[in-house]
């Protein structure tokens, strides 16, 4: 168990940045989320971690000590891969014990007791005699897990491990993970590009985009307040809308007012503004919803001062079960709005819908950062 | 009438290569396994002498010779062919710059006929013209290599020469076998605290381990038809100190005048390259049928 640090990292392959001044902090027995889309350099960052790649500048440090030029194997981590990468000519046993084999620095008694404790702890006992081929991609997944976990690492990397299973089976291996961090409380890097994952395992995120963090804070914070148009549009399905809109001032309330196609306009008020908000009256910015923060008037229970009331039709409804997602369209773009699974809303026709402007973020249109 | 030959015109097409490959191949094995069981001398002779001629063959010593030779050369090709190929595959497989030139340069012996290939070697190892002059030359005076002239040596020539050949196309299967491996599993084991020649030995050679009897299978097969190589390069002499079972039999039936020997040798090498094929064709067909 250790803590980690990251301090201005930088990895160039050639002339091209792909880490681009990483600063990234976490405590004794955090879960660091690494999410972003494919080709932002999590995964790149994730190998510097493990030592693998070496940052061209900057210093990791693990347990506050700096490990740059020790070689992976020295580091006292441990990786699971996307490919699992367990060795094939080998059992189960083999795999998992290999490790401990080559370090040569516990008995034959203690790699066993410390064999039987992961195996046990995964529910892989009856797979130890098996070769890796023998095996279905989630108990696949245990043995690279039993691999990494049977080393006792100071830190746990996950580069997405669990990518390569289908829908059913990768939720149920996210609840086992993160009871084996709630168990464990081993600090654990994990790489993924699935931001639900992210979410519900995360501590802190890190969200990259071109070798960039754009956000690093706790799940919550990300989701509720994202730092910018790309992280609200990223984190979240479906995503957050971005809606083209312009601040206004009446008599010292501040009120959005979105322009419709049909050149009709739409004025929001804002719930309790910040007064940094005033600072951008009359210019164009992104009125950032989420699509719950929508309701339609029938169900919206706690109509309150907060919440906004407006028509609109409906130009497409998707029912998901628990919910109905709703299309519409407000100031050019397709919005999505989450409604109640009973509501009256149908395509083609007006729906009513209520919106909470507490929940309102906005962001400046040009940069894209949050105001 | 158009339509029968619509349907049948596959069949049309392929018959007569059909007809060829069972009169050429099937028929004149079957014919040659006949005349192996009959009393032929220098034109075959239709009758039966049993087991006569496999009873002359293994009594002559020429035979122990090109057998003992057989089995000194496919162990010696086999072994030096693998270590050498997968020497070279690993080497190239350290991401090293030129790889592929390099791979080509290796692979291009392969391209050369067994013929060019001795008659090259036949050059290079010959005392008065090749190495062992060029050494002189340059002044070591006493210097000597006439493994080729020499009985005892001459079959290492042989070796030295189908190696030469062939190791590259070794290298070109082993290097597919290691590109074939996860690059993550590499690094895993790096993390496990494995050092390269451990993972290399551990975990890579391995799980290669069908490339390796591919190689085998396919080297072995080789070394037992060599027959080109041998008839270049030494011409199975001196004497007949590196015939082989390919050159004896050749030897037999058109120099000699002995077709039933040479018959019953063929037969042999028959048998020996089935026990060879037999077993991996019935291994890599079966696999076929469980994926």
């Amino acid at each position: 168990m250790a803590s980690l640090e990251i301090r201005n990292v930088i990895k160039r392959f050639g002339a091209v940045e792909v880490l681009k001044n990483i600063d990234i902090n976490i405590d004794d027995g955090e879960f660091l989320v690494l999410v972003g889309p494919s080709g932002c350099g999590k995964s790149t960052l994730l190998n510097a971690i493990a030592g693998l790649e070496n940052a061209s500048a900057g210093d990791i440090l693990i347990d506050n000590k700096i490990v740059n030029d020790i070689p992976p194997k020295d580091r006292d981590i441990a990786m699971v891969f996307q490919s699992y990468a367990l060795y094939p000519n080998m059992t189960v046993r083999n795999n998992i014990t290999f490790g401990m084999r080559v370090r040569k620095r516990r008995t034959a008694e203690q790699i066993e007791v410390a064999l039987d404790r992961v195996a046990e702890l995964l529910q892989i006992t009856p797979l130890l005699d098996r070769k890796p081929s023998q095996l279905s991609g989630g108990q696949r997944q245990r043995v690279a897990m039993g691999r990494a976990l049977v080393r006792d690492p100071k830190i746990f990397l996950f580069d997405e491990p669990l990518s390569n299973l289908d829908a059913k089976l990768r939720v149920d291996m996210r609840t086992e993970i993160k009871k084996l961090h709630q168990r464990l409380g081993t600090t654990i890097v994990y790489v993924t590009h699935d931001q639900i994952e992210a979410i519900t395992l995360a501590t802190r995120i890190a969200v990259m985009k071109d070798g960039i963090v754009q956000q690093f804070d706790t799940p919550q914070v990300i989701y509720t307040q994202p730092a910018n148009a790309f992280v609200a549009s990223f984190m979240g399905s479906p995503a957050m809308n971005l809606i083209p809109a312009k601040l206004g001032d009446e008599d010292g309330n501040l009120h959005v007012e979105v322009i419709q196609e049909s050149g009709e306009s739409l004025s929001l008020e804002i719930h309790k503004p910040e007064d940094r908000l005033r600072a951008h009256v009359g210019a164009a910015i992104l009125l950032g919803l989420r699509p719950e923060a929508f309701g339609d008037q029938e169900h919206s229970v706690g109509i309150n001062e907060s919440v906004r009331q407006f028509s609109s039709p409906v130009e497409m409804t998707e029912p998901t079960g628990p919910d109905m997602l709703a299309m519409i369209n407000l100031g050019g773009v397709e919005v999505t709005t989450r409604l109640n699974a009973a509501t009256q809303v149908r395509m083609g026709s007006a729906g009513h819908f209520t919106v909470d402007m507490s929940k309102a973020v906005f962001f400046d249109s040009e940069s894209g950062k949050r105001i | 009438m158009l339509r029968w030959l619509q349907n049948n015109l596959p069949r049309i097409v392929l018959a007569p290569s059909l007809v060829a490959v069972a009169v050429f191949v099937y028929g004149f094995i079957i014919w040659t396994a006949y005349v192996s069981m009959t009393s032929s001398k220098l034109l075959p002779r239709y009758d039966f002498a049993g087991l006569l001629q496999y009873e002359k063959l293994w009594s002559m010593p020429r035979w122990y010779v090109a057998l003992e030779n057989l089995f000194v050369f496919s162990g010696l090709f086999i072994f030096f062919c693998m270590a050498l190929g997968l020497l070279l595959a690993i080497m190239l497989d350290q991401r090293i710059r030129l790889e592929g030139a390099l791979r080509t340069i290796y692979l291009y012996p392969m391209a050369l006929s067994f013929v060019v290939t001795g008659t090259a070697w036949k050059w290079i190892l010959n005392p008065g013209l090749g190495v062992e002059k060029m050494v002189r030359d340059l002044g070591f005076e006493s210097f000597e290599f006439n493994w080729l002239v020499d009985p005892d040596m001459a079959i290492y020539t042989i070796v030295i020469a189908g190696v030469w050949q062939s190791s590259g196309f070794v290298m070109a299967m082993f290097l597919a076998g290691l590109r074939s491996i996860d690059s993550e599993i590499i690094k895993a084991a790096h993390m496990d605290g494995a050092s390269l020649p451990r993972i290399y030995l551990g975990i890579i050679i391995p799980s290669m381990s069908p490339v390796f009897f591919s190689t085998f299978v396919v080297l072995g097969h080789l070394a037992i038809k060599s027959f080109d190589l041998i008839v270049v390069l030494t011409g199975g002499g001196p004497g007949y100190a590196t015939d082989m079972p390919a050159t004896f039999m050749y030897a037999m039936a058109f120099q000699r005048g002995r077709i039933g020997i040479s018959a019953a040798s063929a037969t042999i090498m028959l048998m020996t390259v089935m026990a060879v094929v037999v077993p991996y064709l019935y291994s890599e067909l079966r696999k076929k049928d469980n994926d």
